[in-house]
């Protein structure tokens, strides 16, 4: 019963992520400059794939007649998912100041502290 | 333009269906079948079958089977290849010295970027040398988790920068002596088994690794390790381990030597 729940759960999640992933990949194609474009990115890392590796392993933890392998489906499946989480924002924080550090311009903008760390010399060019 | 793109496209994509559809139709290009391919089953069928001992290679993974037991050799020539081409590179920018301080600021990326890619480093050797101890029971092998730990040094030089890596002991002599080291392991490795066989007064093949009809010698399969009986296969198990060896160390020099900077190479070839 309780298993039953949990692959439910798994089920919802991968439905999740590929709707998320939909998201992610009509925002790639419709929005107008790099950074919103990489914030959909980072949609579709997070929630395109990050939550789909869980729901993959809940989903394998509560198939029984999978026997012992759905524990390994379930472990492989949790690591990878940490190090997505770990790794993704990672990989478009460091986009995003190569970016800057390029000279291109985040365009609808209230404020850019990055800007101002480098003005004050906290933070170097 | 957008309409003539799409026109393209589902004019593209309509031709290649009927092009396909026509060569499958008139038998030019035959379905692929549904069964094993008979290469495929003699190689199934032999691989880890101990009754058909005389031509098994002791391993349940047929590609490592093949290639360091039925086509051992071309493999072994495969590796010098490879070896030979990290020479070339070498030889290219021989004249130019990897210290650390002539490798770059030494400054990196944010501090962000540093702690996750020290996690992650952690984590590579270890996926690598899993991958390589199991290469005779699950697919992979050495060549791959050479290549898989070869992403470390990678991920260092992107985000902590060359000049650590070299001040860590990564150099360009340090590399090649463990690239050359893993080679001679696999030369020893080859020839391991036909000297056991001369010294019981029996002949073996080079790169041999299970026991023939006609050359009854081998290193066996099971092997008792403290205690627990462990497949290693034969010689695959420290052909695999060896090939991890040469190829992480050669890969990793080849990484090195892309991200040292020419500005000092440039100025020992304008004294030359």
């Amino acid at each position: 019963m309780i298993w039953d729940i949990v692959g439910w759960i798994g089920v919802a999640l991968i439905v999740l992520g590929a709707i998320m992933d939909l998201i992610a990949s009509i925002g790639m194609h419709r929005f107008r400059n790099f950074y919103l474009r990489l914030h959909a990115a980072t949609v579709g890392m997070i929630g395109g794939a990050f939550y789909p590796l869980i729901g993959l392993g809940l989903l394998s933890l509560s198939l029984e007649y999978l026997g012992i392998t759905r524990y390994y489906i379930a472990g492989i499946s949790f690591v990878s998912a940490l190090f997505v989480l770990l790794t993704a924002p990672v990989g478009s924080h460091v986009l995003a100041r190569a970016a800057h550090r390029a000279g291109i311009k985040p365009e609808p903008i209230n404020v850019d502290r990055l800007q101002e760390d480098i003005g004050k010399g906290v933070m170097e060019e | 333009m957008e309409k003539r793109l799409i026109c393209l496209g589902v004019c593209i994509t309509v031709t290649a269906f009927i092009l396909a559809f026509a060569l499958i139709y008139t038998g030019i290009v035959p379905l692929a079948p549904t069964g094993n391919r008979p290469l495929a089953t003699i190689f199934l069928e032999s691989t880890f079958n101990a009754e058909k001992w005389w031509i098994w290679a002791g391993s349940p993974e047929v590609v490592t089977s093949i290639l360091w037991d039925y086509r051992g050799i071309d493999t072994v020539y495969e590796t010098t290849v490879f070896f030979l081409a990290i020479i070339g590179a070498i030889t290219v920018v021989r004249t130019m010295k990897l210290l650390p301080e002539t490798s770059g600021k030494g400054r990196g990326l944010t501090v962000i970027a540093k702690t996750i890619t020290k996690i992650t480093f952690a984590t590579i050797p270890i996926i690598a040398f899993s991958i390589a101890v199991h290469g005779h029971l699950t697919p992979g092998g050495g060549f791959q988790a050479g290549s898989a730990f070869a992403v470390a040094p990678l991920l260092v030089i992107a985000a902590l920068s060359l000049r650590l890596l070299v001040e860590r002991g990564w150099g360009k002599e340090r590399l090649l002596a463990l690239r050359t080291t893993g080679l001679i392991l696999i030369g020893i490795i080859a020839i391991i088994v036909p000297i056991l066989a001369i010294l019981r007064h029996s002949i073996a093949y080079i790169m041999q690794n299970q026991a023939k009809l006609w050359a009854p010698a081998g290193l066996s399969a099971v092997v008792d390790l403290l205690g627990v009986k462990s497949l290693l296969s034969g010689t695959l198990f420290w052909l695999n381990l060896s090939e991890f060896l040469a190829v992480s160390a050669g890969l990793s020099l080849v990484f090195v030597l892309l991200a040292a900077p020419t500005k000092n190479f440039d100025k020992e070839v304008k004294t030359q």
